[in-house]
């Protein structure tokens, strides 16, 4: 039994190869003209928590370049710089175009082929570190039966001491100098006040945990 | 005449404020690498040129450094559990041979005020060490001993209980909407406001007249005692 048509058969929209790899390298052309070269940092899992779904301890141990066209051209999106009860928050938001081919091309090496949620994205010019969150794998959908990029929605990222060691000196050295530039075991970042509170208690705080009149 | 013509302040609320904030400066979380982190901490409530200014200084641009504790005043009111006459006295706690004055009160006014603590982590693992750090102390309650009211020099016992505390784990959503975990805590710390202060002389000599009783006019001995 033959198999039923109902689109044109003389025309082939979805199924050339060769269009497709024309566009493709139109794509690849296009974000490499408008685009911004980028740093790949994929997430290492170090101590993963099966119970909770996460790794404090995550590293990051990589960094590799790719091209990527930002798709908000007017800035970053999201909630901008937001004071909350816990500090001053960069709630920033982009994302970035990416083709699909010169991804898997650049990542090779690492047995990376897709962008994944979780690992980061460092942006040189605004020097922000950007938590991947999502991946559109369908947007624009099929052109030409094919899909050509990763639409790559983005955060700015949440520090929580994880371990940074990508052997690119420019972010290693910002990671050292900018954001993990103190002893997190006996100092604290810029929002903690602990010492000057602890200062100021001592000349007229008395608290003593081993006295049973200061439990009540 | 007014009132309230006198201008008094004894920082009390700030006393409380610092007191209570000691409580939680000493909190660390252990990571499973070996990471010891000292939790930060600061009052939640800070003007704006103060918060934005040290931002302004740091080159790399992340959302935020997780954990942190942040804490604020969120109101008062007066606690008629613990009120006392407001006619007594309360006196300067001082030795009263060295000096000719002391500073005097009427009775102070027993308040409460009400303190909200925000953790903020990225992991759970962090959140559930911070509380469990904080909420067992709190059985229900905490007393931490102060020197306030620098006037008076008074030892006070602050009772400090957690009224509640929740978490909010906020996870649904798109897979680009924001994931945030907080846990809120909720404290009474029992403290009082105090009075106007002004000055009594103390009693240097005390003259003692022994008389006979069936001749009031005739003093039988006398003792004077500095």
């Amino acid at each position: 039994m033959c198999a039923t048509y109902m689109i044109n058969q003389y025309v082939s929209n979805y199924n050339e190869t060769s269009e497709q790899d024309l566009q493709d390298d139109l794509v690849v052309e296009a974000i490499q003209m408008k685009g911004v070269d980028m740093n790949y940092l994929p997430r290492t899992l170090v101590d993963y928590d099966y119970l909770f779904g996460e790794d404090p301890s995550s590293a990051f141990n990589g960094s590799y370049t790719i091209e990527m066209y930002p798709a908000n051209v007017d800035g970053f999106g999201g909630g901008g710089d937001m004071i909350t009860t816990i500090g001053f928050e960069i709630k920033d938001t982009a994302t970035f175009l990416v083709s699909k081919s010169r991804f898997a091309e650049e990542l090779q090496t690492q047995s990376i082929t897709k962008p994944m949620v979780g690992d980061l994205l460092y942006l040189p010019i605004t020097r922000s570190f950007l938590e991947i969150k999502h991946v559109e794998d369908e947007s624009p959908f099929y052109e030409l039966g094919k899909q050509y990029i990763w639409e790559v929605k983005t955060e700015t990222f949440e520090f929580s001491y994880e371990s940074f060691e990508t052997g690119d000196s420019t972010i290693d050295d910002l990671i050292n100098n900018d954001i993990m530039y103190y002893d997190p075991e006996t100092e604290t970042e810029e929002y903690g006040k602990n010492d000057e509170i602890q200062t100021e208690s001592d000349t007229f705080v008395d608290f003593n945990e081993n006295d049973p009149f200061g439990v009540k | 005449m007014a009132a309230l013509d006198q201008h008094f302040y004894h920082n009390s609320i700030r006393t409380y404020t610092a007191a209570f904030g000691t409580i939680f400066n000493n909190i660390y979380i252990v990571r499973s690498d070996g990471k010891k982190i000292k939790i930060p901490l600061s009052y939640s409530s800070r003007q704006k040129f103060d918060i934005t200014q040290k931002y302004e200084e740091t080159n790399a641009h992340t959302k935020v450094k997780f954990p942190r504790i942040g804490f604020v005043l969120t109101g008062w009111s007066r606690d008629p559990q613990r009120i006392q006459n407001k006619h007594d006295l309360m006196y300067q706690q001082i030795d009263r041979t060295q000096v000719n004055t002391v500073n005097k009160q009427l009775n102070r006014v027993p308040y409460i005020f009400n303190y909200q603590v925000t953790v903020g982590t990225k992991n759970l693992d962090d959140m559930f060490q911070i509380m469990e750090q904080i909420a067992a102390w709190f059985n229900p309650s905490l007393n931490i001993n102060i020197t306030e009211n620098p006037d008076l020099g008074i030892e006070t016992s602050l009772n400090v209980m957690m009224t509640d505390s929740n978490l909010a784990d906020d996870y649904e959503g798109q897979m680009e909407d924001e994931k945030t975990l907080i846990s809120t805590f909720n404290f009474d710390v029992e403290g009082f406001l105090y009075m106007p202060t002004s000055n009594q002389g103390v009693i240097q000599t005390i003259t003692l007249n022994y008389y006979d009783l069936n001749d009031p006019d005739t003093i039988l001995e006398r003792d004077i005692i500095p």
